[in-house]
């Protein structure tokens, strides 16, 4: 079901979206579903109020999280209609200053720094997952691995961790290869997968680790003691400020928010996707995720087997790290033979929420080198880079020799005085056009001859072109060039019934001014030609005015002075 | 389990629960629009 909608910049190029709203749906709350859903979440909780802390939080996700939500899907999707799918050129599309596309850069800063750690977190699960497997740590503890597999032990500084470095490299291979085949096959595939096996494997965890008993092995507390710890509401911690900025502070944190990764999954959207339902929905699956299944695995596992106050020291620090890499690995070892089974489900689900998430950061850097610098990834990329290019030679190349600089400024000499085309000045348009009259027409024809043939189209190419009618005066704004001023001459009819025609009068039979009120200037400005135009202001000369944008308003229905 | 923490338990995870599987439903269920 992928869309292949030519899109309006390279020839050949298809636009890429969403397959399926289940996959879109599946991939936000993947990217919000991370570490912290399992490792922060428990233990914020615990230490700020237990039960009590959700009150803030969630009060904190109804009125900040998902109005975030709803605005970053929003930005994201009407970058996207422009073929903006990274934060700088959404921004740059957002307002008429361009410094606003500098702001946007932090939507691809933040997840570049947060990926260069994260991948390296993402890339211990996915270690732990093997040595859980090959059964590691029924022989060694996770609290002798874990410093050995960092190379903590050596103190010499040239001490490399070689296993760390290369389970660091794979994974760091393994989210490029997924973002290599593109938003469908790679990011969209991988969420489909991911989600459900980390959804499987929570569930799984959460009832085994509930349902262990005085009678198990190693068992020196029941399991609901732990939950009672997350969960046991401390009211007076609703009077402590830091309460309510530690509540706000994990709904930032889980959702995403603020870090451009949710606008450039929103990018793919079309047109008239609903933005209320999809993200509201993915925020409620996160949110299941991290407050079903976060608070029911990490700490009641942890507390049937060390007991309440071990616990509630390692929590101390308002996170669940050591716990999850030091000691749980070791506790599955008393779940017999399930135990190297459980303890890969444990960190195959800590991956599964890691990767889906680095997807989401490394997919607005690779949606940023498309956009902007025209790269395309995959073996379909190069064919259509390939496909472009013939088309390129065509039109750009049209004569060999001496005669392509005559050519050339022949070109520039009609694109400019003629058709008004500047540089930068609706290229995606003139990119299209030309090269599908580089296919019909003969090739060594010049540019300028075939743009004439299309010109209305480059006068007008909010007519012609998908998304969103851009007002003229935007028409030639992209990323890093100014915008181009539209041809002064063009008119503009607007109607009657329209706001901007009730704003400037449109079709109305009365008169705001009276003959006497016009200023001398005015009427002998004013030519024979625009003398049927209304005067709007007192200002001296101000019938059939140019707007900002250098277009001029005319009216056709008033006519002469008038009581 | 304290009674309070058991009625934080559930209404909670049942109003979030609820609210992720109606929503799940709602996406699925819900025809695309035209031009979709």
């Amino acid at each position: 079901m992928t869309d292949v909608t030519p899109s309006p910049g390279l020839p050949g190029a298809k636009k890429e979206r969403w397959g399926t709203r289940v996959g879109l749906v599946l991939a936000v709350a993947g990217n919000a579903v991370g570490l912290g859903n399992f490792l922060r979440f428990p233990a914020q909780a615990a230490q700020n109020g237990g039960g009590a802390f959700l009150i803030p939080y969630l009060i904190s996700f109804l009125l900040m999280g998902l109005p975030l939500l709803w605005v970053e899907w929003a930005i994201g999707r009407h970058g996207g209609q422009y073929g903006h799918h990274a934060s700088p050129g959404m921004f740059a599309r957002m307002g008429r200053g361009s410094w606003l596309k500098y702001v946007g850069v932090f939507g691809l800063f933040t997840n570049l720094t947060v990926a260069a750690y994260y991948c390296y977190i993402e890339s211990w699960t996915l270690a732990y997952v093997w040595h859980s497997l090959v059964g590691t740590f029924q022989h060694t503890p996770a609290t002798t691995f874990f410093p050995e597999y960092l190379g903590t032990t050596n103190p010499s500084i040239a001490a490399v961790p070689y296993e760390a470095a290369c389970w660091f490299i794979g994974t760091l291979a393994l989210n490029t290869w997924i973002l290599s085949r593109g938003l469908v096959k790679g990011v969209e595939l991988a969420a489909k997968i991911g989600m459900p096996l980390l959804l499987l494997f929570g569930v799984v965890l959460a009832i085994k680790g509930l349902t262990l008993g005085p009678g198990d092995p190693g068992v020196v507390e029941s399991p609901l003691v732990g939950l009672n710890f997350v969960w046991q509401p401390q009211t007076s911690g609703l009077w402590n400020p830091s309460t309510w900025l530690a509540a706000a502070g994990q709904v930032f944190f889980t959702l995403s928010v603020g870090m451009g990764s949710i606008h450039c999954y929103a990018a793919y959207l079309r047109e008239r996707d609903d933005i209320a339902l999809n993200a509201t929905t993915a925020g409620a699956v996160n949110e299941f995720v991290e407050v079903v299944l976060g608070s029911a695995i990490l700490i009641p596992i942890a507390t049937a087997y060390l007991g309440l106050n071990l616990v509630q020291a390692a929590t101390a620090g308002g996170s669940g790290f050591d716990l999850a890499f030091l000691t749980l690995p070791t506790l599955f070892n008393q779940w017999g033979a399930f135990g190297p089974i459980a303890c890969a489900m444990w960190f195959g689900l800590l991956f599964f929420a890691g990767i889906t998430s680095s997807l989401a950061m490394g997919q607005p850097v690779v949606a940023f080198l498309q956009d902007e610098f025209k790269t395309r990834r995959g073996a379909g990329g190069r064919r259509v880079r390939r496909r472009h290019a013939r088309a390129r030679h065509d039109v750009r190349d049209p004569l060999p020799g001496r005669h392509l600089r005559r050519v050339r400024l022949l070109d520039r000499h009609l694109l400019a005085h003629h058709l008004r085309v500047r540089r930068g000045d609706h290229l995606r348009l003139d990119l299209r056009h030309r090269a599908r009259l580089g296919r019909d027409q003969p090739r060594r024809r010049p540019q300028a001859a075939r743009l004439l043939q299309v010109r209305d189209q480059v006068r007008d190419p909010g007519l012609h072109r998908r998304g969103p009618a851009r007002r003229p005066h935007q028409a030639g704004r992209r990323l890093g060039r100014r915008a181009v001023q539209p041809p002064e001459h063009r008119t503009l009819a607007l109607r009657p019934g329209s706001v901007i025609g009730k704003l400037f009068h449109v079709g109305e039979t009365e008169s705001w001014f009276a003959p006497a009120a016009r200023s001398p200037a005015c009427s002998s400005r004013t030519s024979p030609a625009s003398s049927s135009s209304p005067c709007l202001s007192s200002s001296p000369c101000s019938s059939a005015r140019p707007s900002r944008a250098g277009t001029t308003f005319t009216n056709e229905t008033q006519e002469g002075p008038r009581p | 389990v304290t009674v309070s923490a058991w009625i934080m338990l559930i209404a909670t995870w049942s109003v979030v629960a609820g609210a992720a599987l109606f929503l799940v439903l709602k996406v699925l269920t819900t025809p695309p629009r035209d031009g979709e």
